[in-house]
């Protein structure tokens, strides 16, 4: 279903593993990794002491880790990044930083999304939401290699 | 209050904690401490130990509840464990196995112990 | 053919060995080696440029293989390709192009804190 999805709020913290076939919202913390098949969004003011893997992921807020996306990822103009990222399509804002690795070629082509164009921000002044009308699909992929952990 | 929702198709293994009211939708395995609300909606399931100030559940709980305010288990939940709280309704067509402790000292926090 | 201040490697032009400015430089052709500029480096499309660069500004539509140092804006553009290290206090990487390499700027955060959350 494209009209559910996991928010986690402002207030609170979730130390452990997150695993969805929906969206993933991160207002507040998460200690240890995100997986889902379809987007991770790190919101402004939203921490991520994790590696996260998706299909699609935005940071408006921290990721303390390394983020492999299949398909899009994007660093907005809050946007923080210590770690390494791996995706075939990235967009890195003006005013949002990353410190580390990156490598938009080692994916193989495929990887490309056709049925969905995925851009999800929560904070005005951004690109507006658009759900996805498709049915969700499986994404397949090759498992990424095994990320560093980035923890002190 | 803001909210924390574990979707129907999300998976959390760990712990979480916090000040937002909690909707569990999905699955939460670990424990669970809330300074506020938690429901278990229909279909979700908390494989935890949980505190909290109030649990409503409508979905499936194995684990021990500690709720300072109250307990509400609702027709369709199913839930086995202990539950602490010195407020509890056990709705008809709920599905309930364990203890139930109501001798809770005032203002003891539930949050955690 | 513009009037603008600056220089141009015109596309069949190839130059290896140091570049050094103080307005802003747009590579159609090709430089290897080092580029040091009070300016802005522009490889334009088709432009390749591998080498060490030390600038104010660097933009890539063409082609960047090497290590950009910029105290300003390093800005990526569509249909780029760029490998190596980038340090700048500002990048912007629009979407479609393509940078396999280090990014190294200030993110304010450390492994062991706890950031801005």
């Amino acid at each position: 279903m494209a009209d559910t999805r996991t928010e986690i709020g402002p207030a609170s913290v979730v130390t452990g593993e997150i695993e969805a076939q929906e969206d993933v919202v991160v207002f507040g913390r998460v200690e240890g990794g995100v997986r889902s098949t379809a987007a991770v969004v790190v919101e402004e003011g939203g921490l991520a002491r994790a590696n996260i893997v998706a299909a699609s992921v935005v940071v408006a807020g921290s990721v303390i880790g390394d983020i492999h996306a299949t398909e899009r990822l994007e660093i907005t103009e809050k946007g923080r990044v210590l770690g390494n990222v791996a995706s075939p399509r990235l967009v890195l804002q003006a005013g949002g930083a990353v410190k580390g690795q990156v490598a938009m070629s080692s994916r193989p082509p495929e990887a490309q999304p056709q049925s969905r164009t995925y851009s999800y921000r929560q904070t005005p002044g951004a690109t507006t939401r658009r759900s996805s009308t498709t049915p969700p699909r499986k994404v397949v992929r090759e498992e990424p290699p095994e990320p560093q952990p980035k923890e002190g | 209050m803001a909210e924390t929702v574990i979707g129907p198709r999300t998976k959390v293994q760990g712990a979480l904690e916090g000040a937002d009211r909690l909707v569990v939708r999905g699955l939460v395995k670990g424990t669970v401490s809330v300074d506020g609300p938690v429901l278990v909606a229909p279909g979700g399931t908390l494989e935890a130990e949980v505190a909290a100030v109030e649990v409503a559940i409508a979905g499936a709980v194995v684990g021990r509840v500690t709720a300072r305010g109250r307990v509400e288990i609702l027709p369709a939940a199913r839930m086995v464990g202990d539950v602490r709280t010195p407020r509890i309704l056990i709705s008809d067509g709920a599905v309930f196995r364990g203890k139930v402790d109501m001798d809770f000292a005032d203002g003891e926090g539930a949050t955690h112990g | 053919m513009s009037d603008e201040a600056g220089g141009v490697i015109g596309k069949e032009t190839t130059i290896r060995g140091e570049v050094i400015g103080r307005e802003d430089l747009r590579v159609e052709g090709r430089i290897e080696g080092t580029v040091r500029l009070e300016a802005e480096l522009i490889v334009e499309e088709g432009g390749t440029v591998a080498a060490e660069v030390e600038s104010a500004a660097l933009t890539v539509a063409g082609s960047f293989d090497g290590k950009a140092t910029c105290s300003d804006l390093v800005t990526l553009r569509q249909g780029s390709h760029a490998t190596g290290t980038i340090t700048a206090p500002q990048v912007v990487i629009e979407d479609g192009a393509v940078f396999d390499g280090t990014l190294e700027m200030d993110v304010g955060l450390d492994a062991a804190a706890q950031g801005n959350g």
